[in-house]
């Protein structure tokens, strides 16, 4: 398996984690997707995701201010980080 | 129910329309005829007297009224002459907005019912969020409870409610919770949804992040927030 492969598997898992509240096991994975791929949009919008449902605001809107500075067109990170 | 509101400033026309947004009975009342023309639409009756006239204050009919709100913090002499007379005139329920300490201690020998110091309260809140930032909210409700409203603390997280005995070791009890759920949309992505739990049951697990809204005696509820 390449690591392009083991990282879609590890998002699967994470979003698993994260849609059946399991919080800490998802911030484990989505953080190690992103030691793999430190730029990965995916993980990191799953990971601001996170952080707001554990009322994190602060990590969350860092997470989100980094991914707008890689695509600042995201609409839907727009849109939560102006929510927050 | 008439509110009447006196001293328009910014305070006094902001809870003015507020009211009258909320459909209430409002009576606005300012010495200055500009300041009550720039309210007019959003009320019900407006007057322009002064509030220390009390032969004046008393053709307003405001001695059947339930609230009067004075709204005077640039004229502490007229803010105390204003709540006296409606306290003579048996105004229900008299409140007032200070702006010092000072003011705040003369309207409450008085018998002023409530006296709000914006100011001071929100100094207070903010405080309070800087120092535990896991607080979002204390209401006082009386001279004895309060409600807290706190991010579930660590050893409640994965737990049911009976299990955590809150009632029998804390004096409290969970009134609300409020969550956020992640969700997948129908467009496939990941969002969250606001759910809020009115008076849970024992068997509901508390999970972690979740917003935990108790009430109970101050002691008790001040013991829960500093955990």
């Amino acid at each position: 398996m390449n690591i392009k492969e083991n990282i879609e598997l590890l998002l699967d898992q994470a979003k698993t984690f994260l849609l059946t509240n399991n919080y800490e096991e998802a911030e484990k994975i989505l953080k190690r997707i992103l030691k793999m791929d430190k730029d990965n949009l995916d993980a990191l919008y799953h990971l601001g995701i996170l952080y707001e449902a554990i009322n994190e605001y602060e990590k969350a809107k860092e997470i989100y201010l980094k991914i707008l500075s890689k695509n600042p067109d995201n609409k839907d990170v727009k849109e939560r980080l102006n929510n927050l | 129910m008439a509110f009447f509101i006196i001293g328009l400033g910014r305070f006094g026309s902001a809870l003015a329309k507020s009211l009258g947004e909320k459909g209430a009975e409002v009576i606005a009342i300012d010495k200055d005829g500009e300041k009550v023309n720039e309210i007019e639409e959003f009320v019900t009756k407006t007057y322009v007297m002064d509030a220390t006239n009390e032969k004046a204050i008393s053709s307003t009919g405001i001695g059947d009224a339930d609230t009067a709100i004075v709204c005077i913090t640039n004229d502490i002499e007229a803010s105390i002459l204003a709540c006296m007379i409606l306290k003579e005139k048996g105004v229900k329920r008299v409140m007032a907005k200070v702006g010092s300490e000072l003011h705040k201690k003369i309207l409450q020998k008085i018998g002023v019912d409530r006296v709000i110091f914006p100011e001071q309260e929100m100094a207070h809140r903010i405080a309070q969020s800087i120092i535990s930032p896991h607080i979002f909210d204390i209401i006082n409700i009386s001279d004895e409870y309060e409600i807290l409203e706190r991010i579930a603390p660590k050893f409640t997280e994965n737990k049911k409610i009976k299990d955590l005995r809150l009632k029998t070791d804390f004096g409290i009890y969970i009134m609300a919770i409020k969550r956020k759920l992640p969700i997948v949309k129908e467009d496939g992505k990941t969002s969250l949804k606001e759910e809020i739990i009115i008076t849970p049951g024992g068997e509901e697990e508390i999970l972690k992040g979740d917003l935990l809204v108790v009430i109970g005696k101050k002691e008790n509820v001040e013991k829960f927030r500093d955990l």
